[in-house]
């Protein structure tokens, strides 16, 4: 096991982890407050980080005004008593997403526990920097640092066993396999369980309302539909994967070309182009949707995004999705219609063109597990403090009741 | 099944009359798969609308070859399947599933004796395979290695293995089947990386040289990628088994677990050589059209070998070019092909890629 932050001039990871039993910050201590404050500073000011959007908005998450709104939420949450800290949380992160592990460690961190956090080996630049980063901000805060462990190891049950024995609460990001393989691994009796398996998430349009917009409002849904899918290359658990399109059909035949003109537009203004094995991907995933289903290509196989009209959403439809501009489009002609599409997996919904008020009355009518974010086309990838249906800061936190 | 039309070898038809004849078996083909195998129907159907009205080889529909990591497809009943193939697959992914009725292997079996006979003559040879002695013994699905040594075999007799269970050379076995078949010219034939690794180098790193009789070949396939990326090209492997086996005449195939039997083997002139079983279309790697000759671009095979499964037009994540039509130096008909490698692997991005390392 090997220790990547904090920076330890012997390096040594046992004694790093031995250590945090002995150290306590409060939920929102002044020494953690006045590190994020400086972490979402560096991060916001490093050049090198510009082009990696995903961690521009966690230095903006983190800034000192977002921390503000929440220290307020997790104040009113302790109502009827107080928030205590769980204590050691043991958090399991994702390999590719770089951003997630931050946020997981860093609301943990603000709800006062010590962490250890397993990252994977797997580098690129954006993450050397940001880890670089990491380590020079915590090197000004030994407090913090003295809190928390940041780790690495090979995929080993003995290391993945001990650090469960000793923490408090296990945070298991990364699908339904790491799940399971983790849910194998015992917890103390006292110690609770936080997991995030694998989820899907679509976009929902009202057609009408496609074609209600000006130019400017298309442009502008291009650019966020954009966002949302396309960076991770539509692969992160809340990036759209499909299409439903609600509306009469021939509002809806009209909309589409309309709307994915916009979407080729938005590519060609960001100047991205196709990638070969990404299109080897799509082509792969299309044909396994297609030898299970009734599904039709819209346009040709080359195209980019590539898209597939389909009656509904097959198991393997979700299964199979890989990401890399591969759309489902399905249409109804009420919103009404739309629930026989979701299913407990089902995690982010993104839509364009339909009030609040519709959409909080529609999601009543849900099946049970199904669906755990609605959010306008752009905010499909914004980390928040709800997800997946849990409520993060009272996740990290024990509620001590007094009355 | 082309063997009465051929009596000259499976390189003797000019293009121009091979691909008529192999546009009318392809499409026989593709009707026959859409009839018996649903779920080729549904991909034609719904994302190869046009493919009654393809009336040439390049408006032929294709698979994806990756499909078969995923689907099991068959076009005939369950009971006629005699063998399923297992591609080794590329390391980390899945391997892919290939189901052989006796026909099919059959007809396997016959065309890549064609192609090989042509290459080596009709004589069978003393045979050193290049890998483990105990290959063919596990009994679960045969892999493509496997498939590959008993299609192979069929060429040599007194088959001796070079390599122990655990890869290593068994240098006392190499060295008594030399001392057997000193004077007869004999057939070496294993996977590329394998005979590099564990036969050339390892005898290198013994300081050791054999020599091979005169007339010796070496026929190797699977694919270049682990070479390349000790930056090692066929000349020098060639030069390193000339030098390590004194074998002056070496091989590669092209080939696939999906498409087994009409392999693309290099003739003296250096070039992998399109069978009349076969034809291959270089694509544009981006708008997936035909590309020139001399182009390269991702690889297409066509076959009319695969009649148990759909796996007549498979599109490949292979990358290369086609060199020439009829005009190969060695004689030889029909398009001739180089192979660059494969697609770079498009990186994962999502949140559930946990895996570690």
């Amino acid at each position: 096991m090997d220790l990547i932050l904090p920076s330890r001039s012997d390096g040594d990871a046992h004694a790093q982890l031995d250590g945090l039993a002995a150290n306590r910050l409060r939920a929102f201590d002044a020494s953690t407050l006045a590190f994020l404050a400086e972490f979402s500073a560096r991060l916001l000011q490093d050049h090198a980080l510009r082009s990696a959007p995903e961690l521009v908005a966690l230095g903006y998450w983190f800034r000192p005004a977002a921390i503000e709104t929440l220290r307020r939420r997790h104040e009113a949450l302790a109502a009827n008593g107080v928030l205590r800290a769980r204590g050691v949380v043991f958090h399991v992160a994702p390999a590719n997403v770089d951003a997630v592990f931050v946020y997981s460690w860093f609301l943990s961190l603000l709800c006062g526990n010590r962490n250890i956090v397993r990252i994977s080996r797997r580098d690129n630049a954006h993450r050397a920097t940001l880890l670089k980063l990491l380590g020079d901000t915590l090197a000004a805060h030994p407090q913090v640092a003295a809190c928390n462990a940041v780790v690495a190891y090979q995929r080993d049950d003995t290391v993945s066993a001990a650090l469960s024995a000793h923490c408090d609460l296990r945070v298991v990001w990364g699908g339904n396999e790491t799940v399971a393989h983790f849910r194998g691994i015992a917890l103390p009796p006292l110690a609770t369980e936080l997991v995030f398996p694998d989820r899907q998430s679509w976009a929902l349009i009202n057609a009408e309302a496609v074609m209600a917009a000006d130019d400017d409002t298309l442009a502008r849904l291009a650019s966020a539909f954009h966002n949302d899918a396309f960076w991770f290359a539509q692969q992160a658990c809340s990036s759209p994967r499909a299409v439903i399109w609600v509306g009469g059909s021939a509002t809806i035949a009209q909309a589409q070309p309309r709307f994915w003109h916009a979407v080729r537009e938005e590519l060609v203004r960001r100047a991205e182009t196709p990638d070969a094995s990404e299109l080897a991907n799509r082509l792969v995933a299309a044909h396994r949707a297609a030898a299970v289903a009734e599904i039709k290509l819209t346009g040709r196989l080359d195209d980019w995004p590539l898209r597939l009209a389909v009656q509904a959403f097959t198991p393997e439809m979700r299964g199979a999705h890989c990401g890399y501009g591969l759309f489902y489009e399905v249409s109804r002609d009420t919103l009404a219609e739309t629930r026989e599409l979701f299913a407990a997996p089902d995690q982010t919904v993104a839509y364009f063109g339909f009030d609040r008020a519709t959409l909080a009355a529609w999601a009543q009518t849900l099946p049970d597990r199904a669906v755990d974010r609605v959010v306008p086309i752009g905010e499909a990838l914004r980390f928040g403090d709800y997800w997946d249906g849990h409520d993060l800061l009272m996740a990290f936190s024990r509620h001590v009741v007094i009355a | 099944m082309a063997d009465n039309e051929q009596p000259v070898g499976p390189f003797a038809t000019r293009q121009s009359d091979k691909r008529g004849r192999l546009l009318g078996r392809l499409q026989a083909l593709t009707l026959h798969h859409y009839t018996h195998c649903v779920p080729y129907a549904r991909m034609l159907e719904g994302l190869h609308g046009n493919w009654r009205g393809a009336s040439t080889l390049e408006a032929m529909p294709w698979l994806p070859v990756g499909l078969f990591k995923h689907l099991r497809l068959a076009s005939v009943p369950d009971e006629e399947i005699i063998r399923e193939l297992r591609s080794s697959g590329t390391s980390g992914s899945l391997p892919s599933r290939v189901l052989l009725d006796r026909e099919t292997a059959a007809a396997q079996t016959k065309a890549l004796a064609r192609i090989v006979s042509d290459v080596l003559g009709r004589a069978r040879r003393p045979m050193l395979v290049v890998d483990r002695i105990d290959l063919l013994r596990s009994g679960e699905a045969l892999s493509a290695r496997g498939a590959a040594v008993l299609g192979f075999g069929n060429f040599g007799r007194h088959h001796t293995y070079a390599l122990a269970p655990d890869l290593a050379l068994d240098l006392d076995a190499v060295k008594a089947f030399l001392a057997r078949f000193s004077d007869e010219p004999v057939l070496v034939f294993g996977f590329t990386f394998f005979v590099w690794r564990d036969l050339v180098q390892a005898l290198r790193a013994r300081g050791e040289r054999l020599a091979f009789p005169s007339g010796s070949v070496l026929l190797h396939g699977g694919g270049w990628k682990r070479l390349a990326d000790q930056r090692v090209d066929n000349t020098q492997f060639k030069h390193a088994v000339a030098d390590a086996l004194g074998i002056q005449q070496v091989h590669n195939y092209y080939g696939m677990a999906e498409q087994v039997g009409s392999i693309f083997i290099e003739c003296e002139a250096g070039r992998l050589h399109t069978p009349d079983y076969a034809e291959v279309i270089v694509r544009d790697p981006i708008t997936l059209s035909p590309m020139p000759m001399g182009e390269t671009g991702v690889i297409q095979l066509l076959s009319e070998l695969p009649r148990s499964y759909p796996g007549h037009s498979l599109l490949t994540e292979d990358i290369g070019a086609v060199l020439g039509e009829d005009d190969c130096p060695c004689g030889r008909m029909g398009r001739t092909l180089r192979v660059d490698g494969r697609l770079p692997r498009a990186e994962l991005r999502g949140c559930s890629d946990t895996r570690p390392a």
